[in-house]
């Protein structure tokens, strides 16, 4: 195993690789910029090195100061976290170039399945079922329409490098899609340096469900069952669940077999997710291929019994997978809430600051994955994850009360500081999720119904006036 | 399956200095891990002094810092006093003027990227600058090399050398103080 890894990221997930890590006896070197001098996997790790200033730009994103930062201190390996490096061929590539060992995918599968038109194309020849779509590069706006008439509206227009839910844009009318082309295009040029687009039929409502897939250096591939992502604001994933509620019988097994066949033809090795959208008749479709650690892997960790951040490591330092397919055997149920720091009464403007009260739930199978702590103070320069908060119960709505009663008792308070604490509760005991029917539509249908927080609430959202 | 451990954090302000001054971290005790390796204890309390003491436009009266089973008190001189400083447990390499009565007012020329600092353009040529050298504005004070990238590191004030903070081929974060420079009118 290795003696020696660096971090490069921060936040919870830094911490959380970290916790593995200190497990395994592997030395911990955690990079930061300026603005995470006092975030909680600094004093953690057994080094740290400060590698710039706070934009990521600068540091985060800094490949020469991470790889240097690597070499000076001996380390063998960079874990490159979620977000930040995580997906980036080009690093992935140089610390190959200077003898680090990249946990994850090898370069060119990060390039490949990075290009959301190249991975579709690859996933048709594997045999995996696609939603109607482009999957050769779209030579002009001309060609990308006609291919919309056919596909019949609407449809989505994505950037090719992109992903995550971002840059893209749905079109429900003929005489829309020029504009909308061009301005996808002009977005993706500015988010992802790269303008090229796809074009695929969208589906107004559908249930997300992801597949996890183990894969070693030898070709073995597993499946660790899947995760239910429905419960989206603008794309972004606020709760997450394993099993999916209410799924034919089969259905996961056909989507694991899909997930594998994928992973194999791509040539995967580490941990990936295979992303599917599964349509109101049943049918799934695979969307794209995440070739990192999720933020979610907490819940496949809950209802396995397994740490996926050390199958990460062992993987990378090229050890055979320890299980088979019918090793997996998923138990119990598993949700977890992403807590922001965000002001849902305004939009979910960022609203970080000095935690002056932060006190984590705790009790039977509650997990919490944060980098928060009494007295620190969030930096407003990074994404507005706070905590993950995973509850385990044998079922599933065993486990949505345990996570009411977690969330009820989570206190995070500073000046100036709110959370989606509330609004989480307000999901979690809506009618449709408690009945395991809702769809990616569920955080509208909510804001559009505009119920009240349940009542006897203890939670003290935020503080206002404190010095 | 429950997070025990927790840090507390105190913060303060010394000197009327607007930067908020990290003074000592407390640790849950019950979950402490091992005690680290002193030797990479006591380097990494080094350097966050120095990185301390480079925030402030004045070092202080005192000093104390917790780390583990080590612990660094350092005293100032108050102005007047002709004595030499106290030191108590292991006396971290922070330079300090030779026969000055006020504190200094140190200025620092700081790395821009995490490398290597060389005192040197090359190992058989003369250092750029060393301790006493006097510096005009935009002078060059050493070289930070990272990715096989020499960076010229350049001083943006006029001054004298007080202090090489760091030793010829050491290792250096961002921003990390590597040359102290006094005023040229400074005795």
């Amino acid at each position: 195993m290795f003696d020696k890894i660096l971090i490069a990221n921060r936040g919870e997930i830094a911490l959380r690789v970290a916790r593995t890590c200190r497990e395994l006896g592997i030395k911990v070197v955690a990079v930061h910029s300026t603005e995470d001098r006092e975030s909680a996997v600094v004093p953690y790790a057994d080094e740290s090195v400060q590698i710039g200033p706070a934009p990521a730009k600068r540091s985060y994103l800094k490949i020469p100061a991470i790889i240097e930062a690597a070499l000076r201190s001996g380390a063998e390996a960079i874990h490159p976290g979620y977000g930040f490096l995580s997906e980036d061929a080009d690093f992935a590539q140089v610390c190959r170039d200077n003898g680090l060992v990249f946990i994850g995918p090898p370069p060119e599968v990060i390039a490949r399945l990075g290009d959301k038109t190249a991975a579709r194309a690859l996933m048709t020849q594997a045999g995996l079922p696609l939603l109607p779509g482009s999957v050769e590069p779209l030579r002009s706006a001309e060609e990308a329409h006609e291919l919309a008439n056919q596909i019949g509206y609407p449809v989505i227009i994505k950037a090719a490098a992109g992903g995550g839910g971002r840059g893209m844009r749905v079109v429900h009318d003929s005489a829309d899609f020029t504009a909308a082309y061009r301005e996808t295009r002009a977005g993706a040029q500015a988010f992802f340096g790269d303008p090229r687009v796809f074009v695929e039929r969208y589906l107004p409502t559908a249930r997300h469900i992801e597949i996890q897939i183990l894969a070693d250096s030898y070709g073995n591939v597993v499946h660790l069952g899947e995760r239910d992502c429905s419960v989206q604001r603008r794309h972004q994933k606020l709760v997450e669940e394993s099993p999916a509620p209410h799924v034919p019988a089969g259905l996961i097994d056909r989507m694991g077999a899909a997930a594998v066949a994928g992973a194999k033809a791509a040539g995967y090795v580490g941990a990936g997710t295979f992303e599917f959208l599964l349509s109101p008749s049943g049918e799934f479709s695979f969307m794209e291929v995440n070739c990192r650690i999720q933020v979610e892997h907490p819940v496949t960790e809950m209802v396995l019994g397994m740490d996926l951040v050390a199958e990460q490591l062992r993987i990378a330092v090229g050890e055979r997978l320890s299980l088979t397919q019918d090793d997996v055997q998923l138990r119990g149920s598993a949700i977890e809430c992403r807590i922001n720091a965000e002001n849902p009464e305004k939009d979910f403007t960022p609203a970080p600051g000095l935690l002056v009260e932060f006190v984590p739930a705790g009790g039977p199978f509650v997990r919490v994955d944060t980098h928060g702590y009494s007295g620190y103070r969030m930096p407003a320069t990074y994404d507005s994850l706070l905590a993950k908060l995973v509850v385990w119960a044998p079922t599933r709505d065993e486990a949505i009360s345990r996570m009411d009663r977690a969330l009820g008792e989570f206190r995070i308070a500073g000046p100036g500081v709110h959370t989606t604490i509330g609004f989480l509760r307000q999901v979690l005991l809506s009618s449709a999720f408690r009945a395991g029917v809702h769809d990616t539509a569920l955080v509208e249908q909510i804001f559009a119904q505009r119920r009240s927080l349940p009542t006897g609430s203890p939670a003290i959202t935020h503080l206002s006036g404190v010095a | 399956m429950t997070d025990q451990g927790s840090t507390g954090r105190t913060r303060g302000e010394q000197d009327g200095s607007t930067r908020p001054t990290y003074i000592s971290p407390q640790r849950n005790r019950d979950a402490e891990p091992p005690a680290p390796d002193t030797t990479v204890l006591l380097d990494k309390v080094r350097s966050t002094v120095r990185l301390l003491l480079g925030e402030l436009n004045h070092p202080p009266r005192a000093l104390r810092v917790h780390a583990g089973d080590v612990t660094f008190d350092l005293e100032w001189e108050p102005p007047g006093s002709g004595e030499a400083p106290v030191h108590a447990a292991a006396p971290p390499e922070v330079p300090e003027p030779a026969g000055s009565d006020a504190p200094p007012d140190w200025r620092y020329v700081n790395a821009p990227t995490v490398g290597v600092f060389y005192h040197r353009p090359e190992p058989s040529a003369p250092p750029f600058v060393e301790e006493g050298s006097v510096v005009s504005a935009g002078q060059q004070v050493g070289i930070v090399e990272a990715m096989k990238l020499m960076i010229p590191i350049v001083s943006e004030h006029a001054g004298r050398v007080a202090a090489m903070l760091k030793q010829n081929g050491d290792s250096v974060e961002y921003d990390e103080p590597l040359v102290a420079l006094t005023d040229l009118e400074a005795v």
